[in-house]
């Protein structure tokens, strides 16, 4: 319904323009182009006085004369230089864009907080819907209106005007000053133009310089529907038939999006629909002539009395129903199928980018289109009216939520969606267009995506790679919004950060205008085109780059979309990740029951940079080697790679428990908050010191060795050996969480003073709290019983604090230590004969272990315990306060997420979680008769009652586990499982069927192993992948049934595990990755046509040795070469062995999948490189220790793949059904340098294939 | 009531196109004359009209009608005294216009048109009684388009809108030249009993020696820019088309038309 009368109002609204052409298209006889110009014209003085605080009736007067003053401007051009009326109008439209936009100051202004002429009605509603009101009003108005033209159409000056169109020679002859009169209607037409503007910017809330464009066009149409359906010539009329061509056209354009119809067809609907009309109305006119004026006499009342009637239906119902309430999307949702309606502005890239992963996002978290969503995708294509349009038909579909694309998508929901939630993404500023004051104060139903390239970054960017620039040019489009606040912020960036740099402009109004701006700018001689983010610019990139590449001018912008040749370097936004991010905001929304309110707005986080090499060595610059690194794309030897840079997490706990996981948890969810998803822009390692204390030190060193980012502790043993670390190793970034305490181990001594490399989030325990609570549950028990292990830190912590507490409140607390588990029972005893009437456990290590005997004498003396350990609750605890260990959790992640984002962790304090959970035992509380107060149960996050069964149990589907086993921390492995998790995050079936994964690395060690595979056997896991050989053998070993899919092994059938690929152990198959040896030899013959021999150290003890030495033969006597082989036993016998080779003379030199011979490689590679014998091993790292080519396994595809065939079996095929695969994705790195020792140089095929080529 | 002093104009002065349309031109209409034009084609009878009308400046010369120089005068503004019918029956009205909204143009002529109905039916019965007097059975047809009327009833419209306020002077273009002959003769018997009836000051040009003679006072004769033989009333009674002729050879004699241009008179008058 709102579609219907939001399509009247605006034909309402729009009416005055028609009727404006209409004087000058049929009274003058020319169709008036100044109409596109004056329509802004009355918007922007309209909203630039109402910004003003000025009244909106006294701004429509003033926004007509402004129109009307157009209308005087084209007149006199018309009259007395007696040009061309149509060209007239055109020159005068041409000129008021740049006045327009000098009025409004900026492209766009908007009027939400304003009184407008609309707002201000509102205040006289009688309670119907603000939209009927609206239309009430404005009928009124267009009703007077029809009276007063059609009145003038009848007096002196009026027939005048209309004969002056008719026969402008007679009426001269008549003694009429025709310049005059023309001047007269022209300005009266573009009068009533400019208050259309003024009207329709007010009604939709915010004036825009696009505004007009086209809008002649749609009074033509209005005035020749209207003229086709109501044939007379009677004033009444023909007024009443531009109205209603107004109206018509509106509510045809309506029709098309209920229908359906994408609103590109809209434009040749419309000329269909008018050529019908007009067709239409000539059959009709071979009827008789003289009932043609009756007929349209009735035509018009039957219009007026229908559109009379709908308001008053619509009115009428709207009244009696406006007690039903909406259902806001805020509260709990079950399983219901969930609408949104999507709108973007036009066809662009990043506006599409956005819009696919949004959806792709979508299903992936579960939401499939036909079965619980249903997604209506819609594009203005570039017609702001049309946008209302479509944001009425969403109303109508009822859905339950908008998520607008692009700035002016944003503007026009905000501004018509109070009731409903709206989620923006791709937009650059949305403070800029009043959708809230910062992040987190904001319009209650909005919240969203944004972000803007950071100008000081893409000049950080420029210097670094054009050291010494002075001059820069600068294109932008003035009356692009965002634009405009991009270059302000670049030449914000250039004063405070480098004011020696001039930045010369080429302001363009339209895309055809960039070449020659361009070509201006480089006449100025100027060291480089900075171009920000820019949509008029950049869809003229081409034009820039050709002007540049003709003076060698560089060329730096600030998107990452467009790699084609030409740009040098660039620095944006991966638009993929908004998508994703907006994904997940709507899926808080919609599932979790958030509130937008709630959400805070938030910053896209995935910025990158783009460098083109080649580009770069052909201007002979050279870009520094950190910023090609540090590069995300690069574009080197006609080759784009994309680094799939992610940043490194490491995350170390100390012991597994269910408050860690809870932590951990939270971790995740604030990164995902902020933009950042495991596998897609960060990897996170999970590791577990499994209660070992040097363990901790082993798995810390571990991760720095492994260049880990940042090193996430969790609790306290952890923790302290960080600090330690930290305070040797100032490169490494810790942030903590989930500790109690991080200044009694000197992680620091104020929240402010902490080492510049490290810093986190505590969770003291809220002893204060619990003692209030235990006072407020139990107002008349008063001495409170403790048992603790005086030598546990921790808890001497909390006592202090307790200690200090009771002093305000009065209670009494009486102590009992112990120093080992056993004496806890004898120490609660000792507090019951105490007379203690509390007990209460603050945390105590020592006592958890016994919690057992401290809660039975508890229970049966009628003691009411207390626990600050929430994971006590079910042991006849009555109730627990604990820190939220989530939200400890969530704010350590949103730390992490603010130093990933760039901030210094020196200037991040370290800061306490005050969040607590509150859990009650209403069972144990009966049990011993104690008495609650109803307000604790309303307070309670968790209340235990066997009775109720209140327990709420989300579990509908049955989860299922999986176990992923690696067999110890060796790099390839990690890399391998990265790969299948990542594979599985790609396909979402981890998701889709509910499975959830352990990962269990067994540290290198075959007893733990084996405790391991038990576990897994016990506990019954639906499915079991492995990672490497010997994990592989003791599965395989300990279980037959569980479904196991193996990756990263050399050779299965050495395993043992099977004899060929389709014979194998029934419940098992996997990948089979043997060494790439085959591709070595084949390159060796390719590299040197003319070697013969090549020689090899191996240890027989190896069994993947000896494969890879078998493999190695017989890959010699395909290719020609003889192979000669020295064993070796250990280590020290490696030297030895090689130079014995070497004086055989070799030509070239092997090592291949030798854990006894790699250990030496270094010292081989330096001997191969003083006898000039080329080096190849089959490890891929091994090009940086000086090997000449090595051909390894890109163990990341093997992790895929492996992935892959565990898909297939989550799918339900039977691992004895699928043979198993060998898959050695090659991956063939070179040193070229060492190819001139040799005296060769690397021919072009060869080098296309590698993936990794060393140049200096 | 018309003076017409030492009156020049030439046209596209300059350019490949130029034309020297009148020559020193000195021509006087009285208070209530009738004087009725010929000439050859390009003589400079329309433009003489057009002069009058003030649809030019002239480049030399002075115009003066009822004793005001109006030689600067624009032609809307001379418009308020002086009427004009056109050659084309389409030029002197609205065609989507009714009859009464047509005369009601005419009415305000002279007067200030401000925004108020003047078009009431005491107006409305004034404009039939006087469409009555065409006798084309108009009376009752007043709010019927002009588009819908024939030719020679359009030009009779125009010609009483022309009459309709007394104007000082009446100019007439070949008004009949575009009709049928029955409306043409029905035309020049309005425009006859009008300039009668209200003694208007009347200058026609025409193609016809009949209506030249038929009709006015005085007729001239206008070649080459100049008015080259004025022809009294008193002259014309006595003469027939056959004499008017002759009159052109008498002026061959006066070698002031040579043998080419009396061919192109006796084809186009006879």
């Amino acid at each position: 319904m709102e579609l219907w009368i939001g399509a009247l109002n605006l034909g309402f609204l729009y009416s005055f323009m028609a009727m404006g052409v209409y004087l000058t298209f049929r009274i003058h006889d020319f169709p008036d182009i100044t109409v596109d110009g004056s329509l802004t014209t009355g918007a922007a003085i309209a909203a630039v006085l109402l910004v003003t605080g000025m009244h909106p009736l006294l701004v429509c007067p003033l926004a007509f004369g402004g129109g009307a003053l157009a209308g005087v401007a084209t007149a006199m051009i018309h009259t007395r230089f007696n040009i061309n009326g149509l060209l007239s109008g055109i020159l005068v439209m041409t000129g008021l864009y740049s006045v327009n936009l000098h009025i409004m100051g900026q492209s766009n202004i908007p009027l939400l907080r304003q009184v407008t002429f609309f707002s201000w009605l509102q205040a006289f509603n009688p309670g119907l819907q603000p939209e009927i009101w609206i239309f009430i009003i404005l009928l009124a108005i267009i009703v007077v209106f029809w009276f007063l033209f059609s009145y003038f159409f009848k007096t002196d000056l009026g027939i005048t005007m209309r004969a002056t169109g008719n026969n402008s020679v007679m009426v001269a002859a008549s003694g009429v000053n025709v310049n005059l009169m023309k001047v007269f209607g022209i300005s009266l037409s573009n009068g009533l133009v400019g208050l259309s503007g003024c009207l329709v910017a007010q009604y939709q809330g915010f004036a825009d310089i696009s505004m007009g464009v086209g809008v002649v066009v749609f009074g033509l149409a209005s005035v020749i529907i209207g003229e086709s359906i109501m044939r007379s010539r009677s004033v009444w009329v023909i007024v009443m038939s531009v109205i209603g061509g107004s109206i018509i056209f509106r509510l045809m354009v309506a029709l098309a999006l209920y229908v359906g119809l994408n609103p590109i067809d809209l434009k040749i609907i419309t000329a269909a629909f008018v050529l019908a009309t007009l067709v239409f109305s000539r059959f009709m006119a071979k009827g008789a002539a003289t009932k043609k004026t009756d007929w349209s006499k009735s035509v018009v009342y039957g219009l007026i009395g229908i559109a009379l009637l709908s308001g008053g239906y619509f009115t009428w119902k709207d009244y009696t129903s406006r007690n039903e309430k909406r259902i806001h999307s805020s509260g709990k949702q079950s399983e219901k199928k969930f609408k949104i309606g999507l709108v973007q502005i036009v066809d662009h890239p990043i506006l599409n980018i956005t819009r696919d992963s949004y959806v792709k996002e979508l299903n992936k978290l579960g939401y499939v289109d036909g079965k619980n969503l249903d997604i209506s995708l819609k594009n203005a294509h570039g017609d702001i009216a049309t946008i209302s349009t479509i944001l009425d038909s969403f109303i109508n579909e009822k859905v339950d939520m908008v998520l607008t694309i692009s700035t002016p998508c944003t503007q026009a929901a905000i501004n018509k969606i109070k009731d409903r939630p709206v989620v923006f993404a791709t937009v650059a500023n949305p403070f800029v267009i009043d959708a809230g004051e910062n992040d987190k104060e904001h319009l209650p139903n909005v919240t969203g995506v944004y972000g803007s390239v950071p100008m000081d970054k893409l000049m950080e960017l420029v210097t670094a790679i054009i050291p010494g620039i002075d001059t820069i040019g600068v294109l932008w489009n003035e009356a692009q919004a965002n634009a405009v606040f991009n270059v302000n912020q670049l030449k914000k960036a250039l004063k405070e950060q480098y004011p020696e740099i001039v930045l010369k402009p080429g302001i363009v109004s339209g895309s055809s205008e960039v070449y020659e701006h361009a070509l201006s700018l480089v006449t100025k001689n100027i060291d480089a085109f900075v171009l920000p983010p820019d949509n008029t610019i950049y869809s003229a990139i081409d034009a820039v780059v050709k002007v540049a590449e003709s003076r060698n001018i560089p060329v730096i912008m600030g998107d990452i979309f467009h790699t084609e040749d030409g740009i040098l370097a660039a620095i944006g936004y991966n638009y993929v990740l908004s998508g994703i991010q907006a994904a997940h905001i709507t899926d808080r929304i919609l599932r979790k029951g958030e509130n937008p309110k709630d959400i805070p707005f938030q910053q896209y986080s995935g910025l990158e940079t783009m460098v083109n090499r080649d580009l770069a060595d052909q201007r002979g610059l050279t870009i520094p080697d950190s910023i090609i690194e540090n590069a995300d794309i690069v574009i080197s030897q006609g080759k784009v790679s994309r680094k799939v840079k992610r940043k490194k997490i490491g995350i170390v706990q100390f012991a597994p428990e269910p408050n860690v996981e809870k932590a951990k948890k939270g971790i995740i969810a604030a990164l995902e908050d902020n933009g950042f998803f495991d596998g897609m822009n960060i990897d996170i390692v999970y590791k577990n010191a499994n209660a070992d204390f040097p363990t901790i030190t082993s798995i810390i060193q571990d991760l720095m060795r492994r260049n880990v980012d940042i090193i996430v502790p969790l609790s306290t043993p952890v923790v302290q050996a960080c600090v330690q670390q930290a305070q040797r190793n100032p490169e490494i970034k810790i942030i903590f969480t989930y500790i109690f305490d991080p200044y009694r181990i000197g992680a620091a001594t104020s929240p402010t003073d902490h080492p510049p490399n490290m810093t986190g989030v505590s969770c003291f325990p809220p002893i204060e709290k619990m003692l209030d609570l235990i006072k407020g549950m139990f107002p008349d028990k008063n001495k409170v019983g403790i048992v603790w292990n005086s030598s546990e830190a921790n808890s001497e912590s909390v006592l202090l604090k307790a200690r200090a507490h009771v002093k305000k409140t009065g209670q009494q607390l009486i102590e009992a230590t112990v120093s080992n588990p056993a004496e806890v029972l004898e120490a609660s005893r000792s507090l019951v004969s105490k007379g203690v009437e509390v007990f209460l456990n603050p945390g105590d290590n020592t006592l958890n272990v016994s919690y057992d005997s401290f809660a039975k004498v508890a229970s049966n003396n009628a003691i009411p315990l207390f626990s600050i350990d929430p994971g006590f609750i079910e042991n006849h605890t009555v109730a627990a306060l604990g820190p939220d260990y989530f939200i400890t959790g969530y704010e350590g992640g949103e730390i992490i997420a603010r130093v990933l984002k760039g901030e210094k962790i020196s200037d991040i304090p370290i800061s306490q979680t005050k969040q607590t959970e509150f859990y009650l035992n209403l069972d144990t509380a009966r049990a011993n008769r104690f008495s609650i107060a109803d307000k604790f149960l309303k307070q309670a996050d968790k209340v235990i009652d066997s009775q109720k069964s209140q327990f709420s149990s989300t579990q509908e589907k049955p989860v299922k586990k999986m176990a992923i086993l690696q067999f110890s921390d060796n790099y390839i492995l990690e890399e391998i499982v990265d790969g299948m998790l990542a594979r599985f995050h790609e396909s979402g079936i981890l998701n889709e069927n509910n499975i959830s994964v352990n990962r269990l690395n067994s540290q290198g060690d075959f007893g733990i192993a084996q405790t391991i595979a038990q576990d897994i056997v016990r506990k019954k896991y639906d499915y079991v992948i492995t990672v490497s050989t010997p994990s592989l053998q003791v599965i395989a070993n300990a279980n037959k049934k569980i479904p196991h899919v193996f990756g990263g092994v050399t050779s299965p059938y050495k395993a043992g595990v099977a004899t060929t690929p389709e014979e194998h152990q029934k419940n098992l198959t996997g990948v089979a990755t043997p060494q790439p040896v085959e591709a070595s030899i084949r390159a060796m013959r390719e590299l040197f046509p003319n070697a013969k021999t090549v020689g090899i150290a191996w240890n027989p003890a190896e069994a993947n040795s000896e494969v890879c030495t078998v493999n190695a033969r017989n890959a010699a006597g395909v290719y020609g070469f003889d192979l000669i082989e020295s064993t070796v036993s250990n280590t020290s016998e490696v030297m030895d062995a090689v130079r014995s080779l070497v004086s055989r003379g070799v030509d070239i030199f092997l090592t291949s999948g030798d854990n006894t011979v790699i250990l030496a490689l270094e010292s081989i590679a330096d001997l191969m490189k003083r006898k000039k014998i080329p080096y190849f091993t089959n490890s891929s790292t091994d090009i940086n220790k000086g090997a000449f080519v090595s051909i390894g396994a890109d163990y990341r595809e093997v992790g895929v793949e492996t992935g892959r065939v565990a898909e297939k079996v989550i799918k339900g095929e039977k691992p004895a059904d699928i043979s198993i695969k060998k898959y050695v994705p090659e991956e063939i790195n070179i040193n070229i340098p060492l190819a001139d020792l040799y005296g060769i140089t690397v021919p072009e095929e060869f080098l296309k294939k590698c993936s990794k080529v060393i140049t200096k | 009531m018309i003076k017409i002093e030492n009156l020049h104009k030439t046209f596209n002065a300059g350019t490949i196109n130029e034309v020297y349309a009148l020559k020193d031109i000195n021509f006087s209409v009285n208070d209530g004359e009738f004087v009725t034009i010929i000439g050859t084609n390009g003589s400079g009878k329309s433009t003489l009209l057009n002069a009058i009308a003030g649809s030019f400046i002239p480049d030399k010369g002075k115009i003066e009608i009822n004793n005001i120089d109006v030689t600067h005068q624009m032609d809307y503004r001379r418009a308020k005294f002086v009427a004009r019918v056109f050659q084309s029956p389409f030029m002197g009205t609205a065609p989507d216009m009714s009859i009464s909204e047509n005369l009601l143009i005419s009415h305000m002529r002279g007067k200030a048109r401000y925004p108020k109905v003047s078009l009431q039916n005491d107006l409305k019965k004034t404009f039939s009684e006087k469409i009555r007097y065409l006798e084309m059975q108009l009376e009752d047809r007043l709010d019927n388009i002009i588009g819908s009327l024939s030719g020679g009833q359009r030009q009779a419209i125009t010609l009483l809108m022309a009459v309709l306020e007394k104007p000082k002077v009446l100019l007439l273009d070949e008004h009949t030249a575009a009709l049928d002959p029955k409306s043409a003769s029905q035309v020049i018997k309005l425009t006859k009993q009008f300039v009668e009836k209200d003694k208007l000051t009347a200058v026609m040009v025409t193609h016809s020696m009949q209506q030249a003679l038929e009709l006015g006072n005085r007729t001239i004769m206008m070649h080459g820019g100049e008015i080259i033989e004025s022809i009294s009333e008193a002259e014309k009674l006595r003469m027939t088309t056959d004499d008017f002729l002759n009159r052109f050879a008498e002026i061959r004699k006066r070698e002031k038309l040579n043998d080419e241009l009396i061919t192109q008179l006796q084809q186009e008058y006879c």
